[in-house]
């Protein structure tokens, strides 16, 4: 292996780090612009409200999908946790983050969403992919299979989700789609870690049943 | 599967998201090693994940923004959304209000008046006034309701009165009724009575009156009887006498002779 000369070295190091640090940099003038968003927010300024919409509405509305797997009820969803949000927003106080505690109503609403709905099969209308429509003929091209598989395979996941109860749901949903620790789920949804634990174990032995052992 | 597998089975979900210790993570990485089942297991767990992590964010469908005529009607944050010099102001003024109200409602007044309804808060000349005409009012009042109350029990005593009077005039003609027949039936039983009592005692008399002269008839027989006894026992008795007398003159006789 050819030795690395210093200049290319520290080069290597200062190219690592300049991203590193404007990512950082990124982070924090991020964190900062969405605490003056919700301080104007909490002033009755909508506008900034919207732009806080408009960076948490992806994330908002993908949680609401997972949770309730239908995108119209998810979208309808959505546009009432933002409601809930915006009626709310005097009582967020910043000592706690923006997402946690958007995360906490999108959860909240789509559990209480979930509990009022009535059990059984629910059909979309709207699902032109879906088994009740499916397209008579289809010319299938590479990008075509492609989406096709990703959406069998999405329909996969969100089917075997639909196992787990709504409890369950919240808490994969903020491990592995949202990527947090235990202590900060347990913080959200209000619960023991020692809750956040088996709720995630529980679901994992459901969902691998439902889509490692069936494929 | 061994109770060793069931034991390292349940850790699997745990190593691959990284929530064991050191030492379980390298008793497990020991036993998978050993073990196809455990293999297999984790496996399936991996899988999971895999499809787990294999879901990708969906676009939005529309934009979520909260509009301007959106229900937005709470005092509250109206208030919240103010600086804190407005809403120390905001806050006295409603203090204030408050006060003025609660006195202003405690003092309210409504009265009819000729003219109609009046609505005032009062003074206390007025309010005394008013209460003097209410007390006269409800004095006059007591008063009317007593007398109606006196003149129908009047009314009443009268009716009865009259009942009374009535059913006494009944009695007493009932009564003079009794009394004069009871008159009529003494006075018919008396001359009854004197007839009869009458006639007895002229029976009883003539009786009498013959029992008398038949006892009077016996008793002068009996007299003239005992008489005629009588003057034989007297002549007996002086003949007697006379016998004796000479009897006993002619027994002196002798002894003076």
């Amino acid at each position: 292996m050819m030795e690395e000369k210093p200049q290319e070295k520290v080069g290597r190091m200062v190219e690592r780090a300049i991203p590193d640090r404007i990512g950082i940099w990124a982070q924090s003038s991020g964190q900062m612009l969405e605490d003056s968003l919700v301080k104007a927010s909490q002033k009755g300024d909508m506008l900034a409200f919207n732009r806080l919409v408009l960076k948490w509405e992806k994330t908002v509305f993908n949680i609401a999908l997972r949770m309730l797997k239908e995108r119209e009820d998810a979208a309808e969803a959505t546009q009432e946790i933002f409601f809930r949000a915006y009626r709310n927003i005097d009582r967020f106080r910043q000592t706690s983050r923006f997402s946690s505690w958007i995360y906490r109503i999108a959860l909240n609403h789509c559990i209480s969403r979930i509990r009022q709905k009535p059990p059984g099969i629910h059909l979309s209308l709207d699902e032109p992919n879906g088994a009740v429509n499916p397209p008579k003929q289809l010319r299938v091209t590479e990008t075509q299979l492609d989406h096709l598989m990703r959406s069998e395979e999405r329909d996969r996941v969100l089917g075997a989700l639909e196992y787990l109860s709504p409890e369950q749901r919240a808490v994969v949903e903020l491990k592995f789609f949202q990527g947090m620790t235990f202590e900060d789920i347990a913080g959200i949804l209000e619960i023991p870690l020692s809750t956040v634990k088996s709720r995630l174990y529980t679901g994992l032995e459901i969902l691998k049943v439902h889509l490692a052992e069936k494929a | 599967m061994t109770p060793e597998c069931k034991e390292q089975q349940e850790k699997i979900a745990r190593f691959l998201i990284g929530d064991l210790t050191e030492a379980e993570r390298r008793s497990l990485e020991d036993h998978l090693t050993a073990c196809a089942i455990c293999r297999s297991e984790k496996e399936s767990y991996a899988r999971t994940l895999d499809h787990l992590q294999s879901l990708q964010d969906e676009p939005v469908p529309r934009h979520f923004f909260i509009h301007p005529e959106e229900p937005e009607s709470n005092p509250w944050r109206l208030y919240r959304r103010m600086t804190p010099r407005w809403q120390w102001i905001t806050a006295a003024a409603a203090v204030l209000f408050l006060l003025v109200g609660m006195a202003a409602v405690s003092r309210l007044q409504f009265r009819s008046d000729a003219d109609g309804w009046t609505v005032d808060f009062g003074n206390d000349d007025r309010i005394a006034a008013l209460e003097e005409e209410i007390s006269k009012l409800s004095n006059e009042r007591n008063l009317y309701a007593t007398t109606a109350q006196l003149l129908e029990m009047r009314s009443g005593f009268e009716h009865i009165l009259a009942d009374v009077s009535r059913q006494q005039q009944l009695l007493l003609t009932a009564l003079e009724l009794q009394d004069s027949k009871q008159t009529g039936q003494l006075i018919s039983a008396e001359a009854r009575w004197r007839k009869d009592t009458g006639e007895l005692l002229t029976s009883l008399y003539q009786n009498v009156s013959g029992y008398r002269a038949q006892d009077l008839e016996n008793i002068g027989s009996r007299f003239n009887s005992l008489e005629m006894t009588q003057a034989d026992q007297a002549r007996q008795t002086n003949a007697i006498l006379t016998a004796l007398m000479q009897e006993s003159g002619s027994g002196l006789n002798k002894t003076e002779n």
